[in-house]
């Protein structure tokens, strides 16, 4: 059987992360995979990941974490990632009333998403357009059930909870809506480091649960086989 | 012979006179003595005598009637004598007892004439004092009126004129005694009124300070308007200079007769002229010298306790200089105004320790200060002062040279500042190419830095965004406010303005180097793509910027010698960008690699689909993603040299993968699958439509040919060699067919034979081939 060129982990996760523009998806990667944080405000552009490898049950499992940009702008590109998605963290901010729920804004958004369009098909370079439309949470829910995979497994993330003085979400009601998803819920801080590695490993290990612990009983073909399973492989392999 | 004798001597006394026979007596005396006839004589006398009264009673008896009447007369008269004399007597009385009156009288009348006389001169003499009494209240008089020369000539009048008139009284005397003390009284009164006069002048000393500055200002701003027109004045003369000076139309009225001052110098005046008329002239000048030297030191130590620079406060500073300028004008009015009293070394020596006491003052003042604009507030009122002092001819070099100083340390609490300020925007920058909202907005930004745009960019019209982040714009009219805080400073100096030109290009190129280039330096290690795609427009612009803070240097300067300034940075920038466009590929190579750690080839699978990996897909769309919306902002040049670079790298790893050391045996599947994906890879390339990319695959693509080839051999032949594969190594072919040649086969078909046999002669002639090599 050929060699695994890299025996560093046992199966691949892929993670997505989602929600409005500023509620801080970036800086809980950063936080998440590199252990560090950025005061500064700096905007995704495009579509970015990271990878960190954690264990879980005695198993190496490699996360890769797709960071998509909030702002509308970049919504065509990043919608495409949601269907290779195993997990969606939904992300929004505890100090932002919009990022939770923008209701008078619905109408709003779904005309200039229109508008987007039409301009983006006009010149590629819509780019130029700043638009920070943000879509509420229910919204972005319903973007998941579009565009993602069936079964994807969700986490509602309420980022920024280390500012207690400007909180306007409050626990209850984040928890209240990711009930009625039937979705987990955290309060995360990336500044702070409060339970982001929680969420994250809270979704890693709902989706090992649902989609390895479950696999041995199943056979999946390569292709949709989203889980790259190692010890599946190594089965299928050839000896030296 | 006696009768004879007594006839003679009857005869004698018969005749004429007595005499005559007193005389004829005494020798007929002696003749009768000496004859001894003495009693002849006697007898003969008798006998006469008895005749002579015979006769006589015969007239007697003849004329006794008329003598009996007689003696009744004679009687009467006696009788009225008595009377007489009783008469007289009682008059006698009368007149004694009247005279002894008269006499009481005329005595009594000679002591009140005496009398009389003594008051006379009593009085004369009284109002002889009085006259020189009242003079001499007169001196307190006069003193009290502040007529002092007038109480001086008095005092002296008394001592020359009336004192000696009264000298003889004891009052006069000690007058005499106590001349010297009016004297000193007076001088003590008018020293007094000198010194009381010296307090009030602070006043009015400020005023005129004031003024003298304000006018110094209106000056240094014609001059200002007038160096504007004309470059060459600027460069070369400052205020006070000759050619300035001559320039200065303004009739400038004496200070003294400016309306608001109220300075009469009649109290030091006539201090002078009392001590002079004294003859004490050097003890005033002296004690005056004194006085001014001691109010100098109070003037600036009175202000040292309420000195307080750290409070941006400047105003009694401000009121500090007032207050030593007018001091100094009243020294330079009384200099000029009076002869032999002050001297001008005096006064600079005044100058000199006002100003030591200025220079501490002002070096404490500042020494915790961090604020650039209080600096600039102190040197453009030290800059007044000086020039104020200057035009009094006062000593100002040490002043330039605390100028100097004070330059120095400005300049790096300007640096201090604006590197803050800079590090501020730097950090705090979001790195997203700026929005405006309108024409204003880009007007003002525009005259920040001046940067271009393409046609299309601005047809876009408002709002638009611009290539470079909101730090660019901000920095650049940061900078503009640094140099023109600089300059505003160098204003005025007329001395090493080479030095500053050269110091305020240095704290430049510091701020850019420090603060900005090495924060994003910095932030270039991050691993944010779209940050550093967006430093390197950032840096472009910056770069062109640069340009234009060399050419604002160059206008700037004040020496106009046409050397062009050039900054460090400039090139620094450069460079950064060439680093950072190094990174950008170095973190999109890094991400082509995270990618690739997922590929997981399975060196011999057994079956093959139709279809290129996930992973390949998923890079292909990352990628182009990162090319397209990441660095979107980035020049089409540097885009180019990183789509370049990374498909670059991609093909080596792959290369490195597909050829991996580690991988003992590959079949002919695996090389199915992998051409597959590098298809999938060619595919994307040729519609990126970019010439300098399209031939990135070939080395790998040529070696994958080779090996699905039905007709390996023909890689033996040097022309087919050279024209399909040209690009690979031979002892990668050699390796890559021992791979396949080894591998495990599950059926062996003909095919697989006769593939087997070429690929066993290819690596045949590959060891000849590398043997005799």
């Amino acid at each position: 059987m050929s060699t695994p060129k890299s025996a560093s982990y046992d199966y691949l996760i892929k993670l997505f992360l989602i929600g409005d523009s500023g509620v801080g998806k970036s800086c809980l990667l950063l936080r998440f995979s590199d252990d560090s944080f950025t005061p500064s405000f700096i905007t995704t552009i495009g579509i970015d990941f990271k990878i960190r490898t954690i264990e879980l049950d005695g198993k190496r499992i490699k996360l890769q974490i797709w960071d998509t940009a909030g702002q509308e702008r970049f919504r065509t590109i990043t919608t495409a990632y949601y269907r290779g998605a195993m997990g969606i963290l939904l992300v929004y901010d505890v100090t932002d009333e919009r990022s939770f729920s923008s209701k008078y804004k619905d109408r709003i958004a779904q005309v200039i998403r229109i508008i987007l369009y039409w301009s983006y098909v006009w010149d590629k370079t819509c780019i130029n357009m700043q638009c920070h439309t943000n879509l509420d949470i229910r919204n972005w829910f319903s973007n998941i059930e579009q565009h993602a995979s069936e079964g994807v497994n969700k986490i509602l993330i309420g980022n920024k909870c280390d500012m207690p003085d400007k909180k306007v979400i409050s626990k209850d009601q984040g928890q209240a809506l990711a009930d009625e998803f039937g979705i987990k819920f955290l309060e995360t801080s990336a500044k702070s480091n409060i339970c982001v590695e929680e969420a994250f490993f809270s979704l890693a290990r709902d989706i090992k649960k649902r989609m390895i612990d479950t696999q041995t009983n199943q056979t999946q073909s390569p292709n949709t086989l989203v889980v790259d399973d190692k010890g599946g492989k190594a089965g299928n392999g050839c000896c030296n | 012979m006696a009768e004879f004798d007594i006839q003679q001597l009857v005869l004698v006394s018969d005749a004429t006179n007595d005499a005559e026979n007193l005389e004829h007596l005494g020798p007929t005396m002696k003749d009768v003595y000496r004859n001894d006839k003495m009693k002849p004589f006697l007898d003969q006398l008798g006998k006469f005598i008895r005749r002579k009264e015979m006769e006589i009673e015969k007239m007697c008896n003849s004329n006794y009637q008329e003598f009996v009447q007689s003696v009744d007369r004679l009687l009467k008269v006696r009788q009225g004598t008595v009377d007489l004399k009783d008469k007289i007597h009682i008059l006698n009385t009368d007149v004694q007892r009247a005279g002894t009156e008269l006499t009481a009288k005329k005595r009594e009348l000679i002591e009140s004439k005496r009398i009389l006389e003594n008051i006379a001169t009593a009085t004369e003499t009284l109002r002889t004092c009085i006259h020189f009494l009242d003079l001499a209240n007169r001196v307190n008089v006069q003193v009290e009126n502040r007529k002092y020369y007038s109480a001086l000539r008095i005092v002296d009048e008394i001592q020359v004129v009336h004192l000696r008139s009264v000298i003889q009284f004891e009052f006069a005397r000690h007058m005499q005694d106590c001349i010297p003390i009016l004297q000193h009284a007076i001088k003590d009164a008018v020293t007094t009124e000198m010194k009381e006069w010296l307090v009030s002048i602070r006043a009015s000393q400020k005023t005129m300070g004031k003024i003298a500055m304000d006018r110094m200002a209106a000056r240094q701003q014609r001059w200002r308007d007038r160096s504007n027109k004309g470059v060459r004045l600027k460069t070369t003369y400052n205020v006070n200079s000759a050619v300035e000076a001559a320039i200065n139309e303004e009739k400038e009225v004496d200070i003294l007769d400016a309306d608001q001052v109220n300075l009469d110098l009649k109290p030091l005046y006539q201090c002078l002229h009392i001590y002079d008329e004294l003859g004490q002239r050097a003890e005033f000048k002296a004690s005056y010298a004194e006085d001014r030297r001691a109010q100098a030191k109070l003037t600036l130590s009175s202000i040292t306790s309420s000195f307080n620079l750290k409070d941006r406060n400047t105003e009694n500073f401000e009121a500090l200089l007032h207050d030593i300028v007018g001091f100094f004008i009243v020294e330079h009015i009384i200099l000029y105004t009076t002869t032999n009293f002050r001297a001008q070394s005096q006064l600079d020596e005044l100058c000199e320790l006002v100003t030591n006491l200025l220079l501490r003052l002002l070096s404490e003042g500042l020494a915790n200060c961090q604020d650039p604009d209080m600096f600039l507030n102190v040197k453009l009122l030290l800059m007044l002062y000086i020039q104020t002092m200057e035009s009094y001819n006062y000593p100002v070099s040490k002043l330039n040279d605390l100028l100097l100083t004070l330059f120095r340390t400005y300049a790096d609490q300007l640096e201090t500042k604006f590197s803050s300020n800079f590090h501020k925007l730097v950090d705090e920058d979001d790195y997203t190419p700026m929005l405006v909202e309108n024409q204003d907005e880009y007007d003002l930004l525009q005259r920040s830095f001046r940067f271009k745009e393409d046609r299309k960019a601005t047809r876009q019209g408002f709002p638009r965004t611009l290539p470079f982040s909101k730090v660019v714009p901000y920095c650049c009219e940061d900078i503009r406010e640094f140099v023109r805080q600089f300059y505003r400073f160098v204003e005025g100096f007329n001395q090493e303005q080479n030095e500053m030109d050269d110091l305020v290009k240095d704290s430049l190129d510091t701020l850019l180097i420090q603060h900005v280039h090495s924060v994003w330096l910095k932030k270039l290690e991050s691993r944010n793509l779209s940050q550093i795609s967006q430093i390197i427009v950032n840096l472009e612009y910056f770069q062109g910027a640069c340009g234009d803070f060399e050419q604002l240097l160059t206008e700037m300067r004040s020496t106009s010698d046409g050397t062009k300034v050039s900054l460090q940075a400039s090139g620094l920038f450069r460079e950064t960008r060439k680093s950072a466009e190094k990174r950008i590929s170095e973190l999109v190579n890094s991400k082509i690699d995270d990618i690739l750690e997922l590929a997981e080839y399975d060196w011999l699978p057994t079956s093959v689909q139709d279809l290129h990996s996930t992973y390949i897909q998923e890079l292909v769309s990352f990628l182009s993603v990162v090319m397209s919306a990441t660095l979107q902002s980035l020049p089409d040049s540097i885009r180019t040299f990183v789509y370049y670079d990374a498909l670059e790298h991609l093909a080596s790893q792959l290369h490195g993968i597909f050829t991996d050391p580690n991988v003992k045996h590959i079949n002919q599947k695996f090389v199915t699958v992998f051409d597959m994906d590098v298809r999938y890879l060619e595919d994307f390339v040729a519609t990126l439509d970019n010439p300098s990319v399209a031939q990135t695959f070939l080395p790998l693509r040529q070696l994958i040919n080779l090996l699905v080839s039905e007709d390996t051999e023909e890689y033996m032949d040097p022309a087919i060699r050279s024209r399909n594969y040209a690009q690979v190594k031979s002892d990668e072919v050699t390796r890559m067919l021992e791979k396949l040649m080894t591998a495990p086969v599950a059926a062996a078909t003909t095919q697989v034979e006769t593939q087997m046999r070429s690929w066993g002669k290819v690596l045949e002639w590959g060891g000849i081939k590398s043997s005799s090599s």
